[in-house]
């Protein structure tokens, strides 16, 4: 990609962006409600917290709870996801117990971790892997039914051991499921760790909004959710594009391949 | 010699390939003649070990196939995909040369033509040193000056080589006949051997004919 489109794409990003802060700005200001604060208020807050050490501590404990959650439910999804796509009797067995995952409302699992074991760390975070986690399985498994089988016979004669079937054959196919994963995993990730935090953990961002709450303080609310959206938005500019773009610089011309 | 031996193939509940004996001699190119679905891809999957019969009776030979479609990974260049076969690139970069493709060692598939590709898939196939090579219509949709450059390759490549024998698909009489020692003619539904000789001993008519 050169030079001018990714400066294009930026300055497409600013003009939403800056239209979506221009319409908050007006609205907030014709209604001079503290429970709608300017952007102004937003940020002025959130450099308080910031001074205060406050920011930076919330959010450092909560992004160590997603992504360890996002890790473990990417690896265990992923595997089990593949799996399910190789071995049809594994994927018989474990349908069901996929289709309940699905089903479970995410508070219920977190309710019930707290309940059998307490409001601790290893609950918190084994209810955010448990709700991703079939998610992933469902993606993978689908990018593994996508595998072409003419590039597997070429395999099978080449006599392609485990790990070229692996890194050469299996993951580039694979990887664009993996980035949507990635993006849903983050995206969602992120959402249910707040409620985790919110309901039984007394640090991260979830507890700090929990307190706002409590105060109906929206300024502070919002400054904690743009502070995050922020880390966010920065692992998909500066980590998940440029990994996109690096992978799929093969793509393009011809497809007879 | 290669005996071959493959027993009847019966894809769902349709018997779609008769029970066939074929050999072969070292040096000698078979082509296969067939109409469009009379199971001649199926027979060279058989041969190459990716289909449910073992059909080689005597010794297994080292088989290479060059598939219809290059079957290159569209994510590695030219060289990689030769390298993931044969990993000295001193001799990777010495067979792409001899396909004419040393210019293009660090392209990726979507970046050259299709007769470009199938001379890569062509290097990558002789990078094993089989004893008999296999091909499935190397010249399909390839323009009239490619293909003729392409027959050259593999005459030159395979053909000429006394040590290495060939099996060659194909649905073109004038092809069969520019390049076969023997042929074999496929024909009917399950498809059998309708003749299975000498070149020499047929023209582009009689071979026409059979085929109609």
């Amino acid at each position: 990609m050169n030079a001018k489109s990714s400066q294009s794409r930026l300055s497409d990003q600013l003009i939403t962006l800056t239209a979506l802060i221009a319409c908050w700005w007006g609205i907030a200001y014709y209604l001079q409600d503290p429970l709608l604060p300017e952007p102004g208020i937003v940020v002025a807050k959130m450099m308080l917290e910031y001074e205060q050490g406050r920011l930076l501590h919330h959010l450092w404990i909560t992004l160590q709870r997603v992504l360890v959650s996002f890790l473990f439910a990417m690896l265990i999804g992923g595997v089990l996801g593949v799996l399910m796509a190789r071995i049809p009797r594994m994927n018989r067995i474990l349908d069901p117990l996929l289709i309940i995952l699905l089903n479970i409302p995410a508070l219920v699992v977190i309710i019930l971790l707290y309940v059998w074991f307490g409001l601790v760390e290893v609950a918190a975070v084994a209810a955010v892997i448990i709700n991703k986690l079939p998610n992933v399985a469902v993606t993978l498994r689908e990018g593994g039914r996508m595998f072409d089988p003419k590039l597997e016979q070429m395999a099978k004669l080449y006599r392609f051991n485990m790990r070229q079937t692996i890194t050469e054959l299996w993951w580039p196919q694979l990887f664009p499921y993996i980035m949507v994963a990635t993006r849903g995993g983050l995206a969602l990730i992120w959402k249910i760790v707040l409620v985790v935090e919110l309901l039984g953990r007394s640090d991260g961002v979830g507890f700090q909004l929990h307190l706002a709450f409590q105060l109906f303080d929206v300024a502070t609310i919002l400054a904690y959710s743009f502070a995050f959206i922020l880390i966010v938005q920065m692992i998909e500019w500066f980590i998940l594009q440029p990994l996109d773009r690096h992978a799929s610089c093969w793509k393009g011309g011809n497809s007879y391949v | 010699m290669y005996e071959m031996q493959l027993d009847e193939i019966v894809l769902g509940s349709r018997a779609i390939l008769s029970r066939l004996n074929l050999s072969l001699c070292e040096g000698e190119v078979l082509c296969i003649l067939g109409p469009s679905g009379c199971g001649k891809t199926t027979i060279l999957n058989e041969l190459a070990g990716l289909g449910v019969t073992a059909p080689w009776q005597n010794n297994q030979p080292e088989v290479g196939y060059l598939f219809q479609e290059p079957r290159l990974l569209p994510w590695r260049t030219l060289k990689q995909n030769l390298m993931i076969v044969h990993p000295d690139g001193e001799r990777v970069m010495s067979i792409l040369k001899s396909v004419k493709l040393e210019r293009y060692a660090d392209y990726y598939p979507s970046q050259i033509s299709l007769g470009m590709a199938r001379r890569a898939a062509l290097a990558r196939c002789l990078l094993c040193e089989p004893d008999i090579v296999l091909m499935d219509e190397p010249l399909a949709s390839l323009d009239m000056q490619t293909a003729h450059e392409m027959l050259v390759l593999i005459s030159d490549l395979v053909g000429k080589d006394p040590r290495r024998s060939m099996i060659y698909v194909t649905h073109d009489p004038d092809e069969a006949l520019a390049i076969g020692d023997q042929i074999a003619v496929l024909k009917g539904s399950p498809a059998s051997l309708f003749f299975y000789g000498e070149a020499k001993e047929l023209d582009l008519a009689m071979l026409e004919s059979m085929l109609r």
